[in-house]
């Protein structure tokens, strides 16, 4: 291939590829060092964050991409896994407490709860990941172009996006799954055109930053096509601290579908989603707490697990908010 | 500070324009016929055709968009399906009681936020900070239907501290009120508590690394004179623009909150209409909402000044 | 109550015991002041000794990262709370400072030892009134109320030559240039007439034209309120006619001290001499250069074993890398050096020379990698 600078290979770059730019400019730099500001943070504010970056993700990190990890595997397996029909009722007494034959109990209805709380994170699973892909990739395409290229695309797409923005999300989200007819492709319709505003205005900061850094400009001054730059320079910078955030993302969007399933207007009983069973349980909750407090635990730890992984890869990649 | 507040206040036209504009196109875009859309699938003829003409659905979609938002500057939002009340009658009742849930819990969430930010971020790294960071996470990790129902469950089933729905006006008995809406506050005060927790620490630490955080201690004032006085409201200036976008969220736990709590605010006038497919009152709903969001993002805009004096003369010096 | 005793007290109130003062106002003992990071341990302030008396002037010279704004700073006990260690005593009026507890200090602070800061611009909280800025400290030392404190801080700003004092009291500091920023600060020093004062480079974020009123106004001051000041510069021009004695500071300790007159005219120290040799002259042609000090400053995590000039020093023999030189005796009274090749000595002469025709010695293995330049 004719490629004039064939150094960084294209496409998703790894963490070292991504931290290579600034790491080569801070030891380009001048040597002496000036200890003295560091130094002196008020006492006030003893330890300048050293926290995360450059130390590794942690033990934290690496729990929540377990946790995570089972939470898919289990979804993605549910069906050859040895589980009873989420849907049949009696297959056990109702209200059972967790035991051998039915490991998390049964609901008011003898239906069992292992089976139903794992078929239900299909719902949020699917829900989350595919509204987050389709809005970042298009809110991400859209704030790429914006960021880089600025001038008037730029004003009209942050203008759009931040009328986006001035819709309350779950009431926009509930209006347009009230009009379209519950459905889960309405509801994911819903949660990514949500997703769009706030990941376009986060693509195009990051890329804005970016795009002012010297390897994109000498890139550009060395003559590259515009594509050419956006892809392999700025793409590449931008899709770590995306990738992150987007992480993030899922959580409120899983929250989001919960939501609207609590208030039925996902997908439809007796189909389990987290949602609508902390919403059914909620009503024998006096007598059968544990049917509320199965999925409300599940979709606690994950999207506790999913928050906490991408702030940890955040700051790991150190994408600041101000960027916004 | 008045010419700068004017020019916010015409930028803010468009904006509502705009948001006057989609939710009108949300009932009127969709697939299939808006009439059947409100009226049910099994709607005769006939009263398809007289809603037809009652909403102007033969004229061009301007003509109609125009006519809707003449008739809602007019405070004309049409007749509920239901109960063949005016919309705006029930749109008047059902927002001060949502209006005063957010209040509260914006109440307690500053209340509680301030004094645990500001610990944080004067001994990061302590056990309260820890905790506080801890708390932090959970909390947002726990949407308001999963913190909902688990107050129910503790504070009314189980200790019946706290009734578990209902709601009494704030005019007919204010001490029934507050103990009504105490719990449903606090729930919804959880989420945004956490978030500006998380950013006032952030805030502060920087702050505090400030020379005339050094400053004021070389003249020897007390640490808490220091953290209140000067440290605090420097801090605060991302927080008055994150809790204005934070009403957005707030406004999404007020719904499910009402819809819990059982308490009759705009939410739960909302999620009942949607129910019961009246939809020019969850077209209504949506309207004033966003409308409402809208207009808080404007005002937090227009408090920057008060709290930051630079940008109140920034015209005046430059 | 008699008479009598009603009478001495309130004599005793009005006319306070004039203690004749025992020793000097400021005696600063063998302070080190240590900072663990990541790197290593930062020796910012290694062993640092020496004293001042009333209404006398220091000047703290050395380049940035030589440890003088630590020094400052430990002085007053402003140091971070963390991964710091500080050894040595600070006695001021008899009192050992680095003995006291926070709560204690904080009454020193600002009402006997003032402190003003390097960059006017970042100095003043930006969101709160310029009057309560003075106010607060005078009203915490001095326990006055509002009206007085008001009157004094008018007072202290005039003094300090800010125009229309009674407007500026109820601005912000945004609405003051740099220059008239430095002199609220100067204010805010003074408000409690301390003992002493300590600026941190007060000139150096300020423009040439403002520099020369700043240190004007505060060397007036210092002389009409008897206060010891010291003055801590990267530049020796700015204490050159300010100071009555002048410490240079290279790595965390005290290199060569003197008083002024002295060290201008007698430096024994090569790098006070290279610091003088890079103060631009009025008398030089235009085009002249101007010496600048090769290499980098000292690196403070693992200082080398001899002098720690050594690296960039034209004097530098063998002996230099191994042994430290300690502060030895000048010829004038007050006058002290670390130094084994001093300037203006025959051994000095002889090593410049050696060096010149031979080159300087290569450092022992251990400083290699240190070499500089």
């Amino acid at each position: 291939m004719h490629d004039p600078a064939p150094e960084r290979p294209a496409g998703i770059a790894g963490p070292s590829d991504a931290l290579a730019p600034s790491a080569t400019m801070v030891g380009g730099g001048s040597p002496s060092v000036e200890l003295e500001p560091e130094l002196l943070g008020s006492e006030l504010a003893p330890d300048a964050e050293f926290e995360t970056a450059r130390r590794g993700l942690g033990f934290g990190f690496w729990l929540s991409v377990g946790w995570l990890t089972v939470i898919v595997l289990l979804a993605v397996l549910a069906d050859i896994l040895p589980l009873e029909d989420p849907n049949a009722t009696f297959v056990g007494a109702p209200g059972l407490g967790p035991g051998l034959h039915h490991l998390l109990g049964t609901d008011e209805l003898g239906r069992d709860l292992l089976s139903r709380v794992i078929f239900g994170s299909r719902v949020s699973l699917i829900v989350g990941f595919t509204s987050i892909a389709v809005g970042m990739l298009i809110g991400g395409s859209i704030g790429l172009a914006a960021g880089y290229f600025r001038g008037k695309i730029d004003a009209i797409v942050t203008g759009l996006a931040n009328i986006l923005l001035a819709f309350p999300a779950l009431v926009l989200a509930l209006a347009i799954v009230t009009f379209m007819g519950p459905s889960l492709f309405h509801v994911t319709l819903a949660i990514s055109i949500l997703a769009i505003g706030p990941l376009t205005l986060l693509v195009r900061g990051s890329t804005i930053v970016f795009s002012q850094r010297e390897f994109v400009v000498a890139a550009r001054l060395l003559g590259a096509k515009s594509w050419r730059v956006v892809y392999r320079e700025i793409l590449a910078n931008v899709l770590p601290g995306a990738m992150s955030l987007g992480l993030i993302a899922v959580a409120v969007a899983i929250v989001a579908e919960g939501a609207l399933s609590f208030l039925g207007v996902s997908v439809r009983t007796p189909t389990a989603s987290w949602g609508n069973m902390i919403a059914e349980g909620r009503i024998v909750m006096v007598q059968h707490p544990l049917i509320t407090l199965w999925p409300a635990a599940l979709m606690f730890l994950t999207v506790l697990a999913l928050n906490f992984a991408g702030d940890r890869l955040r700051a790991y990649f150190d994408v600041r908010e101000g960027a916004l | 500070m008045a010419r700068l507040a004017g020019r916010k206040f015409l930028l803010l036209i468009p904006v509502l324009l705009i948001v006057s504009i989609a939710t009108f196109l949300l009932l009127n875009l969709l697939p299939g016929d808006p009439a059947i859309n409100i009226l049910g699938l099994g709607a005769t003829p006939a009263a398809v055709h007289q809603l037809r003409q009652q909403l102007h659905l033969d004229d061009p979609i301007y003509l109609r968009y125009t006519h809707w938002l003449w008739q809602t500057l007019h405070g004309q939002l049409g007749e509920s399906y239901l109960n063949k009340e005016p919309v705006s009658t029930a749109v008047r009742q059902h927002f001060p009681v949502t209006l005063e849930l957010m209040v509260i819990s914006q109440v307690i969430a500053i209340i509680v936020s301030v004094p645990l930010g500001i610990w944080s971020a004067y001994r990061p790294n302590s056990w309260a900070d820890r905790a506080a960071t801890g708390f932090s996470f959970a909390m947002l990790a726990a949407p308001p239907y999963m913190l909902g129902v688990l107050m129910v469950f503790v504070f009314a089933v189980h200790w019946h501290v706290f009734p578990a729905t209902g709601y009494v006006g704030l005019t007919q008995n204010p001490f029934e009120n507050i103990r009504d809406l105490f719990l449903p506050s606090l729930t919804l005060a959880l989420g945004s508590l956490a978030v500006y927790v998380r950013l006032l620490r952030a805030e502060m630490i920087a702050t505090l690394q400030e020379d005339y955080i050094t400053m004021a201690r070389a003249k020897g004032m007390p640490t808490g004179f220091i953290l209140l006085r000067h440290a605090l409201r420097p801090s605060t200036f991302s927080l008055v623009t994150v809790a204005g976008l934070n009403v957005g969220t707030l406004i999404g736990g007020a719904f499910i909150i009402e819809y819990i709590f059982a308490i009759p605010g705009i939410g739960l006038l909302t999620v009942n209409s949607i129910y019961s497919r009246d939809y020019l009152v969850v077209q209504a709903c949506v309207l004033i909402v966003a409308v409402g969001f809208v207009l808080v993002n404007f005002f937090m805009d227009l408090m920057y000044p008060l709290l930051d004096p630079r940008t109140r003369h920034a015209r005046s010096s430059a | 109550m008699s008479y009598r005793s009603a009478r001495r007290r309130a004599s005793a109130h009005q006319y306070p015991v004039y203690r004749e003062p025992t020793g000097p106002l400021l005696e600063v003992i063998d302070l080190e002041t240590h900072f663990r990071t990541e790197r290593g341990i930062v020796r910012a302030v290694d062993g640092v000794s020496f004293s001042l008396d009333r209404g006398r002037t220091l000047g703290i010279v050395g380049e940035s990262g030589s440890g003088k704004t630590i020094l400052s700073r430990s002085i007053m006990g402003l140091l971070p709370r963390r991964n710091v260690t500080r050894h040595g005593q600070v006695i001021f009026q008899d009192r050992d400072l680095t003995a006291l507890s926070e709560a204690e200090l904080r009454e020193v602070r600002g009402a006997e030892i003032s402190m003003i800061f390097q960059d006017p611009m970042t100095s003043l909280n930006p969101v709160v009134r310029i009057g309560r800025q003075i106010t607060e400290s005078l009203r915490h030392h001095l326990g006055v109320d509002k009206e007085e404190a008001k009157d004094t801080a008018v007072g202290l700003l005039r003094s300090v030559g800010i125009p229309k004092p009674e407007r500026r009291f109820d601005e912000y500091p945004h609405q003051l240039s740099g220059g008239m920023r430095q002199r609220v600060i100067i204010a805010i020093a003074l408000a409690c007439g301390p003992k002493l004062l300590l600026a941190d480079e007060p000139t150096t974020a300020l423009d040439v034209t403002v520099q020369a009123q700043i240190l004007d106004l505060l060397a007036t001051q210092q002389r009409d309120r008897y206060m010891a000041m010291i003055l801590v510069t990267h530049d020796l021009g700015v204490v050159a006619g300010r100071t009555d004695e002048i410490a240079v500071m290279y790595a965390g300790k005290i290199v060569e001290k003197a008083p002024t007159t002295v060290l201008f005219k007698d430096m024994k120290m090569p790098y006070t001499e290279a610091l003088v040799q890079s103060i631009p002259r009025v008398t030089n042609s235009s085009h002249t250069r101007l010496r600048a000090i090769p290499g980098r400053p000292p690196d403070l995590v693992n200082p080398i074993p001899g002098c720690r000039f050594a690296p960039r020093c034209p004097y530098a023999q063998e002996r230099c890398w191994v042994d430290e030189p300690p502060l030895m005796e000048g010829v004038n009274p007050g006058h002290t050096y670390a130094c084994w090749f001093p300037v203006g000595t025959t051994e000095g002469r002889a090593a410049l020379e050696r060096n010149q025709q031979q080159g300087k010695p290569a450092p022992p293995a251990a400083a290699l990698e240190r070499k500089g330049a």
